[in-house]
């Protein structure tokens, strides 16, 4: 299992790596010239970055195995379809939790060198974590499609479901709050709501796990 | 067969156009079995069953004796398998795709798969993806015979290949039996390649058993009506639907 999800990080590596450069390179350049501008710019660049890093992930490891064929590779060897599947979900979650570390300690810094840092939506050390949870669901529904069909099925999923992710939330608008309050409210957790999505997420990650683990284990491969 | 490595019991799956119906023969220890037929046969579709990368309708395959469901990871280590595409990490060199293969297989002799690849001359500083179609046949038949496997499996090895790296990878199959404790299944519609190395050879036409049985046996029947018979001969007879 190691080895597969080092696989996959490995794969993933570059994705990470520009993430960390675009960011770190225009903080470096906010913090030399001291444009809080630029350092607020970076660090919401992180904020983006977050939601995005565990299904684009998935996504891109998806991708590659469907490029390469080799999730035919996989199962010709002695390595079982539920440990392929995990390794996937496994990775993916990693990539997302390294990047929440990246994030908390920028933020951290951040907002220490210059307080006026994030705008609109000023980051905690929590920030990342929280948006890279939210997104956990629709990372696990990108790969129960992928290794139910293939990495086509993925992407729809990924398109599909991040609309869904801005418009589902508007049903649980309190009566008398205006868009902008609401989502002002989502994206400024407290820390007992950071934990609650937090666990609900990744329990639905894991059950996502589940069943795309007996999913696979059906699947014939070409 | 007491000592069947393979064994294949009234296997059918069905596909829209194309049944597979009540395959069944064996494979005993310690010889080279060719699988043969013209294309679309299901020679892949069998393969692909032992490997249980398709599921058969019904009927049973053990491999060393054991169900290649219930077991597919014990009976997976055991086996070394070359399939019709050489699918490999593009991006990543040969020698990642060694490194990281070796992890599966507790087997793995390294100085053997350095030993092959330096005969087979693969660059192993090169991206799997920049091999040519020869070279990516040598890593996977590299790749499936460094842990030693008991049984090799390999579909279509030679297809496509030029003359020169066929007779390679032939030699190196039949240097591969050596112990006389191995065994090798490969399928082909490229009857010179029986000639040079099979022991058995199973015909298959329209997802049908034709005939499996040892190859010198088959060339005595075959011998009896036509004298000059080649297990060409036998192969087209079979396909056109005469004995």
């Amino acid at each position: 299992m190691t080895n597969l999800i080092w696989k996959d990080l490995y794969v993933n590596r570059s994705m990470i790596f520009i993430a960390i450069g675009l960011f770190g390179g225009l903080f470096v350049f906010g913090a030399l010239t001291g444009s809080e501008e630029i350092a607020a710019y970076s660090l919401g660049i992180m904020n983006t970055f977050s939601p995005m890093m565990v299904p684009f992930c998935a996504l891109n490891s998806a991708a590659n195995e469907e490029k390469n064929r080799t999730l035919a590779l996989l199962r010709s060897m002695p390595i079982s379809p539920r440990t392929i599947v995990a390794s996937k979900f496994i990775s993916s979650l990693l990539a997302g939790i390294l990047w929440s570390v990246i994030n908390m300690v920028a933020a951290s810094w951040g907002t220490r060198l210059f307080p006026g840092a994030g705008g609109e939506f000023p980051p905690s050390s929590l920030t990342g974590l929280y948006m890279m949870a939210l997104t956990l669901p629709i990372a696990a529904v990108t790969l129960i499609a992928f290794f139910k069909w293939n990495s086509s099925a993925a992407r729809n999923a990924i398109m599909a479901l991040w609309v869904a992710l801005y418009v589902i939330p508007t049903a649980f608008r309190p009566a008398g709050m205006s868009m902008t309050e609401f989502y002002l409210k989502i994206m400024s957790p407290t820390p007992s709501m950071i934990s609650v999505v937090l666990v609900a997420c990744l329990g639905v990650y894991v059950v996502g796990m589940l069943v795309a683990q007996a999913v696979f284990a059906r699947r014939e491969l070409a | 067969m007491d000592d069947a490595v393979l064994q294949l019991c009234k296997i059918s799956k069905a596909y829209p156009g194309f049944e597979l119906k009540d395959v069944s023969f064996e494979l005993p220890r310690g010889y080279i079995m060719g699988l043969v037929g013209p294309n679309g046969a299901g020679k892949t579709t069998i393969i692909r069953i032992m490997m249980n990368l398709a599921r058969a309708d019904s009927g049973q395959a053990a491999i060393f004796g054991l169900d290649n469901v219930a077991h597919e990871t014990e009976v997976k280590r055991r086996i070394g398998y070359v399939p019709e595409n050489h699918n490999f990490y593009d991006d990543m060199t040969a020698g990642w795709m060694a490194r990281f293969v070796r992890q599966y297989y507790p087997t793995w002799d390294q100085n053997y798969f350095d030993a092959l690849a330096a005969r087979f001359e693969i660059d192993l500083g090169k991206r799997a993806g920049a091999l040519s179609k020869g070279n990516r046949a040598k890593l996977s038949l590299a790749l499936a015979m460094a842990h030693r496997p008991e049984l090799l499996i390999l579909d279509e090895p030679t297809s496509g290949l030029d003359p020169v790296v066929r007779r390679e990878l032939l030699a190196e199959l039949l240097d591969f039996m050596g112990d006389g404790e191995r065994s090798v299944l490969f399928s082909t519609h490229i009857t010179s390649d029986l000639d040079r190395v099979a022991d058995y050879i199973t015909i298959i036409v329209d997802g049908r058993i034709h005939d499996s049985d040892e190859k010198d046996a088959l060339l005595e029947k075959a011998r009896k009506d036509e004298p000059t018979a080649s297990i060409e001969d036998i192969v087209i007879l079979a396909a056109r639907g005469e004995k």
